[in-house]
């Protein structure tokens, strides 16, 4: 009997213990972001995603703080939430602050839970404003009849390729004698060739140009030339993917593109920057434009911002 | 070319030795008198008034060969413990070739030691472990309790070390290593796909169908190929010759029935077998988690003998599985969207001649295996996969005093066809069709007797080609048993390849969907083989084995490391490396066998890929695979008293590895500007390194109560009482990561079944 009762007592045991687990393990990662600071913009977002323990995400409140502070001047900046809910039905919760960013600076993001003490940031520099050089422009006819006209515009000081050139002429209306930008969108950014280090040239066929303008139909044949310009959009140093490549399968890996400490996501910069110049009038005249009235200006850079239509610097 | 010209010079060197020999030989086929089933073991002897002694066991199909006989009298003894000896005097001629069967008949108290004439047949018994084979029985298969009357291949490989698998459900064996798809399982000749049933004690090979079991955990000889792990070489029994017979049982897992007797008798027989399961109409009502299995299988064997010198059998197999792993409730037992189906699907012929003028035995084999695998709802499902094969096989084993020679040649043709909804990225779903040739050559020397000791060496050599990949392998094998008085010491080695592969993505321990194709990445999957073992019997009634083992595989196709949640994924190239040790303890004292067994093993993956450095720093990985079980123990004991059989077992396995995560979030491709508003993102898990964690350990105690009654008429019926997990523990079988949901295996389940015998 004895036996049979500790026998009985050893199966219980056995039964009894259930061991747990869980699949989720515990981290001072808390939150994944994912935006970039926008030159272009005067309000900068920012998506902040909780590493949550369930596939599905949660119309919950984030109850954190999230502010940057610019690095040279201790500017902070507190953001503030906005609920988004996408297409698909997923919740998303994307932070908004009214402010320009500035070439050249830097930005410290942080998301700090209500109560916690785990801060999640990520920093970005701007991207410093390039210098460039707008070439006198080259025109010949050859065999009388065909025409060629060049113009060689080098941006200096990049770190890396441009992510994005655009390239616009600018005319005057007669109509209103407003100023009107006609952009030219044909693989713009190929045009650019890195000459040397940190140099990167556009060589701009005008004549191109001028076969694609008048396809344009906005504007009238007699509209003057106020000018042409280039705007170059640059990543800061950090939004580089393995390989210069942005392949979603290598990017989707956690840690792959990361700048974020405590969590995941990336935070960057944008900046845009862009150049005015005006052609030659005998140039203008050559490609069948009407000048405006004034000679060939050295291009200057600046920061570019939305809207502008003013002409280029001078 | 030039192996198969060696092969064919090799092989008229031994025939042309062969032709110049004056000495007789003896053969023949040993049958049990009762039923007419070929008996293995069978110690055939033969002495003179000299000093000659020489002899042979029978093999699988009761044949035995003894030759370089000196022409003269000789006196023969057929001897099987618990038969009464059979006894006969020979006149043997110069150059004679005689054809001798005979039968044995049951009676006891004959002789109890039997005189050891050749190597001990390989593997027999729970200990009987020689270099990687495993011998099974019936007889083995009974002493583990089951839940049914029926007994099943499935419940005794389940309880040898190094068989690891994943759960109750899903019918996953992985053999020292090995994926279930590395390992090839042959019925009479015919390759069968997936054989393991949905719930885990069954498979489509019940007790009753069964005559002998070879399971090879590696270095399997080379006539043996096309997969990477190991064999697991099933031999049917033919249909009683004499008398008709049958059984049919009833218990809350499965029903079964079997009939067999002589068509013509004496000379032709038929067996048919059937099983269905009962469960969610029997087991699934003792417990609350529902059980929605449904499977079957059916199996069927014609055998004739057409002569004193040849033979000749049909058999046919079915088996069906159909079910939904892990389901929690009802309504997810009903939903057919996760519902996994595989049917299986083979019949072959065997023919076996014994030529009157040539001292070989020649067998002829031609088989046709289908798998078909569909997962989702059976009128439209997401993704299928279908394989078939023809096979072609002759073997030739010729007998010349202390070596044989076997060589073989063989040509399959294969179909394999899938659609996978995108779920392994790197497989087409066109058709493809792959042809195999090829051949091997094996040698087998044994020298020396029982006083001085027996050694046995198994030098071969495979050739496999692909005509329509253009590759070709040359596989060299071998295997050494060497018998000094108690003691046995064995290895074997070789090398192997696979080129038609199963895939499975192990990312979700629920995902038991195969996919069959050729190797979809990279060279073909290869294997080298490394095994020693060492076993002692110091008495009549104990003996122990143990054996170490190491296997290298290189150019494994795993499911690639995203943090993309399932549904698709690519294929990345992996090697493994597997070595363990398997100890065990055997004891056969009067009414009780038991054995107990420790198995330990080490699984290491090592995969390559691009993306992974940026998580963990390398694009180079190594872990630990699902099925990396470390330590097993396994106890089992069956004790026969006043007509009652108990029997019971016990195991246990550490836990398996499983991955953690850190948490889900969404992911976003930041081109540059992007706008936030426009792009929800994808939901990825954050996974941390592979299979990092470890789940909790495993362990189940199963037993069964067994009484038998005699009914007038040559009626038996029996009874069974059985506990599936009698101490009801809560066995982790998986964590669903994405619901956080545990899914355990089978708790507590109490049964009852009868079986009516005739």
């Amino acid at each position: 009997m004895r036996y049979l009762l500790t026998a009985v007592l050893v199966l219980g045991l056995f039964a009894a213990c259930e061991d747990s687990v869980s699949p989720i393990l515990e981290s001072d990662r808390q939150f994944t972001i994912f935006g970039a600071l926008d030159m272009d913009l005067d309000t900068q977002y920012v998506r902040v995603i909780p590493i949550r323990p369930q596939l599905e995400s949660t119309s919950d409140s984030l109850n954190v703080t999230v502010r940057t502070i610019e690095s040279e001047t201790g500017h902070v900046q507190l953001w503030r939430d906005s609920v988004h809910v996408f297409d698909t039905g997923l919740i998303g919760h994307i932070f908004h602050a009214p402010m320009r960013i500035r070439a050249g600076f830097t930005y410290r993001l942080e998301v700090t839970p209500i109560g916690g003490d785990v801060v999640t940031s990520a920093e970005t520099t701007v991207p410093a404003a390039p210098g460039v050089t707008v070439f006198p422009e080259t025109v010949e006819l050859v065999f009388t009849t065909r025409l060629l006209a060049r113009q060689r515009v080098v941006w200096e000081g990049l770190e890396q390729a441009p992510f994005d050139l655009e390239q616009w002429y600018r005319f005057v209306s007669l109509s209103d004698y407003s100023y009107r930008d006609i952009l030219l969108s044909y693989d713009p950014v190929n045009r650019a060739v890195q000459d040397e280090p940190g140099q990167w040239e556009v060589d701009m066929d005008l004549v191109r140009d001028r076969d694609s303008l008048a396809t344009k139909t906005e504007i009238g044949p007699s509209a003057p030339l106020a000018g042409l310009g280039l705007r170059i959009t640059l990543l800061d140093s950090d939004f580089i993917p393995p390989g210069e490549d942005f392949d979603r399968d290598v990017l989707a890996q956690p840690g792959t593109l990361s700048n974020v400490e405590n969590g995941f996501g990336f935070f960057g910069s944008v900046g845009r920057f862009s150049t005015e110049w005006l052609l030659a009038d005998t140039t203008v005249r050559a490609l069948g434009m009407t000048p405006l009235g004034r000679g060939t200006l050295p291009g200057s850079v600046r920061e570019h911002s939305p809207g502008m239509s003013a002409p280029a610097d001078q | 070319m030039i192996p198969l010209r060696c092969l064919s010079l090799l092989l008229m060197a031994f025939l042309a030795g062969e032709a110049l020999a004056q000495n007789a030989v003896l053969r023949g086929y040993v049958r049990d008198l009762d039923d007419g089933q070929p008996m293995q073991g069978v110690n055939v002897i033969l002495t003179n008034e000299g000093d000659a002694f020489l002899g042979a066991a029978s093999d699988r199909d009761g044949f035995f060969a003894v030759s370089g006989i000196v022409p003269g009298r000789y006196f023969l003894e057929g001897r099987f413990v618990g038969y009464i000896i059979h006894r006969d005097t020979l006149d043997l001629a110069a150059d004679e070739i005689r054809t001798y069967n005979f039968d044995l008949m049951v009676g006891a108290g004959q002789f109890l030691e039997e005189t050891i004439v050749e190597a001990e047949r390989e593997g027999a018994g729970a200990a009987g472990l020689t270099a990687g084979l495993q011998s099974i029985t019936p007889r083995d298969i009974a002493l583990i309790p089951s839940p049914d009357l029926s007994g099943d291949l499935a419940t005794y490989l389940a309880a040898l070390p190094g068989v690891v698998s994943t759960g109750d459900q899903g019918g996953q064996l992985f053999i020292r290593g090995g994926e279930p798809t590395q390992n090839q399982v042959l019925m009479d000749g015919m390759v069968v796909y997936q054989p393991f049933h949905l719930i885990g004690f069954y498979s489509a090979f019940p007790a009753s169908i069964l005559n002998v079991t070879d399971v090879y955990a590696g270095g399997f000889g080379a006539e043996y190929g096309g997969r990477l792990s190991s064999v697991i070489d099933i031999s049917t029994r033919n249909g009683n010759k004499r008398e008709l017979a049958g059984e049919f049982s009833a218990a809350p897992f499965i029903s079964a029935g079997l009939i067999e007797g002589p068509i013509v008798p004496g000379r032709m027989s038929a067996l048919v077998s059937g099983r269905f399961s009962v469960i969610e109409q029997g087991a699934a009502r003792f417990i609350d988690t529902p059980l929605p299995y449904d499977f079957n299988d059916q199996f069927g064997k014609l055998h004739v003998d057409l002569s004193e010198n040849s033979q000749a059998s049909i058999t046919g197999l079915r088996s069906f599985d159909r079910g939904i792993i892990g389901a929690r409730n009802e309504a997810e037992a009903d939903s057919v969207k996760n519902e996994v189906t595989w049917e299986n699907q083979a019949i072959g012929a065997r023919y076996v001649l014994l030529p009157t003028r040539i001292p070989v035995q020649a067998e002829l084999l031609m088989s046709l295996s289908n798998i078909e695998n569909r997962f989702g709802p059976a009128e439209a499902p997401t993704r299928t996969s279908m394989a078939q094969e023809i096979n072609v096989a002759s073997n030739v084993t010729h007998y010349a005093g202390s070596l044989d020679l076997s060589w073989g040649l063989y040509f399959r043709f294969s179909e394999l066809t899938s659609e996978l909804g995108g779920l392994f990225q790197d497989v087409s779903d066109d058709t493809e069709f792959i042809s195999e040739t090829g051949g091997y050559i094996r040698l087998g020397l044994q020298t020396g007797d029982e006083a001085s000791g027996i050694l046995r060496f198994e030098p071969g050599l495979r050739v496999a080609s692909f005509p329509s990949k253009g590759n070709t392998y040359l596989e060299p094998r071998a295997r050494l048993t060497a018998d000094l008085g108690i003691h046995r010491f064995s290895i074997a080695g070789g090398l192997y390849h696979q080129e038609i592969v199963g895939l499975t993505d192990r990312r979700d321990a629920g995902d038991v969907f195969t996919a069959w194709t050729s190797s979809p990445i990279g060279d073909v999957p290869e294997a080298v083989h490394a095994i020693g073992g060492y076993q002692v019997r110091p008495t009549a009634w104990l003996r122990l084995a143990v054996e170490i083992f190491y296997k290298s595989m290189s150019n494994l196709s795993i499911a690639e490391w995203s943090a993309f949640p399932r549904f698709t994924t690519r294929l990345q190239p992996a090697d493994g490396t597997v070595y363990g040790l398997d100890s065990r303890l055997e004891i056969n004292a009067g009414p009780f066998n038991g054995f107990i067994n420790y198995g330990y093993s080490e699984v290491e993956y090592n995969a390559r890929q691009t993306e992974i450095q940026y998580w963990f720093g390398s694009s180079e990985y190594t872990f630990a695979p699902p099925h990396d079980r470390r330590h097993q123990l396994n106890a089992v004991g069956s004790l026969s008293l006043a007509g009652f059989t108990f029997n019971v077992r016990w195991q246990y396995g550490s836990g398996l590895p499983f991955s953690e995560a850190l948490g889900f979030d969404e992911f976003l491709v930041l081109e540059g500007p992007t706008d936030l508003f426009a792009h929800p993102g994808e939901t990825r898990v954050l996974y941390t390194y592979p299979y990092g964690g470890r789940l909790p350990s495993y362990h189940r105690l199963d037993l069964s109560l067994e009484k038998s009654f005699d009914l007038p008429g040559g009626v038996a019926i029996s009874l069974l009482a059985s506990g599936t997990n009698a101490y009801d523990r809560t066995n982790l079988f998986y964590i669903d990561l994405f619901t956080l949901d545990r899914l355990n295996q089978l708790p507590l389940i109490p049964a009852f079944g009868v079986k009516l015998s005739f």
